[in-house]
């Protein structure tokens, strides 16, 4: 009975791992391979001068006067939210913001809408081992 | 029984580093067994140096007159020197990789792309200063990021 439990909780964690951001990476992926939402996305990949090895890879999607993308990404976040390490909501009238952390291996997603222009903006960080120096 | 022609030509191709080891042995044995022409005699000391394993010979031990001897590399000194120069040119190949300015060849962007209205942008020269202000932005959400961490471990 103790083994089962201890497998139960074993699979629970895993499972979490691996669907962590699953919905805001399903969204964003969508993006790149279809650029049907006619917005902007920006790959940026950061490395080590002295190496080469890759520090930081970023995604920027910029998005304007599409409701639609911005309705899915903020369900998307809602629903990441969960799992994350740290998860900041702020909504002030037209403006929302989300800002969710998961750490090992770190990675940062965040949002931004401006509702009434409709201007969005999803970031998202892949933290590499290495430090910036 | 080979003719002197055929020894003298044995030589030539021996000092010129052509000859098996079968033909070297063969030229050893008959500089040791047959009296040779007086012109001929550096060849039979330096051969019968070759017979005897090469060793080393000290002024000291040695009572007669020093001859100038034209020595042919041996094979094994020739195996060893063609490895050395290899050795050389993959160290200095290393060196070279290792000691080569990153920033001369490698950005710190590269592999950064931006895709607009469909189409795929790479040439760094022409999107660097947007991926630099993109990695900007990213660097002032990882700050802010962190601050959450630490306030959520407080």
């Amino acid at each position: 009975m103790k083994r089962l439990v201890i497998l139960a909780i074993l699979l629970i964690v895993s499972f979490a791992e691996c669907s962590a951001q699953e919905n805001i990476e399903a969204l964003l992926n969508r993006n790149i391979s279809n650029n049907k939402y006619g917005s902007t996305l920006r790959s940026a990949i950061k490395r080590d001068p002295e190496t080469g090895e890759i520090i930081k890879r970023v995604y920027e999607v910029t998005a304007i006067s599409n409701r639609a993308l911005g309705k899915e990404f903020k369900a998307a976040f809602k629903s990441d939210c969960a799992t994350a390490d740290v998860c900041e909501e702020v909504a002030n009238g037209s403006l929302y913001d989300v800002t969710a952390v998961w750490t090992n291996p770190k990675r940062i997603y965040t949002l931004s809408l401006n509702g009434s222009i409709v201007v969005f903006t999803a970031q998202i960080i892949y933290q590499e081992e290495k430090k910036s120096k | 029984m080979r003719q002197l022609s055929d020894i003298q030509a044995l030589v030539e191709r021996f000092l010129e580093g052509q000859t098996s080891n079968a033909e070297e042995r063969e030229l050893y044995a008959w500089f040791a067994e047959n009296d040779v022409p007086d012109e001929w005699q550096h060849l039979k000391q330096m051969f019968a140096w070759y017979a005897a394993g090469m060793p080393e010979q000290s002024n000291e031990q040695s009572n007669e007159p020093q001859q100038t001897i034209t020595h042919r590399p041996t094979r094994s000194y020739r195996v060893r020197l063609r490895w050395a120069v290899g050795a050389a040119a993959v160290v200095a190949v290393v060196v070279a990789t290792v000691l080569r300015p990153e920033s001369e060849t490698t950005n710190i962007y590269d592999g950064s792309y931006i895709i607009k209205d469909g189409v795929r942008y790479e040439n760094l020269s022409l999107i660097e200063d947007d991926i630099e202000a993109t990695i900007q932005r990213a660097d002032a959400i990882e700050h802010r990021a962190n601050e959450l961490l630490a306030w959520a471990d407080m």
